[in-house]
């Protein structure tokens, strides 16, 4: 097992600026995309987006209030409900961040 | 390539305050979290500690007792060897085996 490894090792060793640039060779299309993709809807909200977003907040309290809410069809509900888990897991990727370790807290 | 999709502001702030509220509970957990661990942590090295001493003193009476219990059979089965070891209590002379069944010889 340990031989295995050393192996391993050395050949990476012997090869690791080929296997480097190939990475980035691959890598470098795909990064491209994702930051094109990102650029736009993983983007933090501006400054002038908050207001926006406040009156559409203020536009779903209302449609709740009317009953709007009976009015949903099924495939929009569980559209929203994807959107709300999403959201929900971005607080879980902030609590990860926020106690420094992937599981568990290392106290 | 299809052009990105344009998300809606509020699903943009609340991605956005979700994540802050998540670090900021998870920093809150963590700092709530450390001082309780290492309370354990001190209360059990201590209790080990304690365990420890007990079974040490546990150990050296049970020491006691064989030994005593060991010179005592020695002094009826007289073994050729130091007394300590259980193949102590099994050495004996020759002579003694004659004495089977005998109450005060613990060897047979």
């Amino acid at each position: 097992m340990a031989q295995a490894a050393q192996r391993l090792g050395q050949r990476l060793a012997a090869r690791g600026p080929q296997l480097l640039s190939a990475a980035v060779a691959y890598s470098k299309p795909r990064l491209a995309t994702f930051w094109y993709y990102a650029k736009v809807e993983l983007a933090p909200p501006t400054p002038g987006e908050i207001p926006k977003a406040i009156d559409s907040m203020k536009g779903l309290v209302r449609s709740f209030q009317t009953g709007r809410l009976a009015q949903l069809t099924v495939k929009e509900a569980l559209r929203n409900g994807l959107v709300a888990t999403e959201v929900l897991m971005w607080f879980y990727i902030g609590e990860i961040i926020g106690k420094r370790g992937l599981i568990g807290y290392n106290v | 390539m299809i052009p990105p999709v344009q998300v809606s502001p509020l699903i943009k702030f609340t991605r956005y305050s979700a994540l802050l509220m998540g670090m900021i509970y998870g920093k809150k957990r963590y700092d709530y979290l450390k001082p309780i661990a290492e309370e354990e942590r001190r209360v059990e090295a201590e209790e080990k500690k304690k365990r420890e001493e007990l079974e040490r003193i546990a150990k050296e009476l049970a020491e006691g007792n064989r030994a005593h219990y060991l010179s005592s059979a020695a002094a009826l089965c007289a073994p050729k060897v130091p007394s300590h070891g259980l193949q102590a209590l099994c050495v004996h002379r020759p002579v003694a085996r004659a004495r089977k069944g005998s109450p005060s010889c613990p060897c047979v």
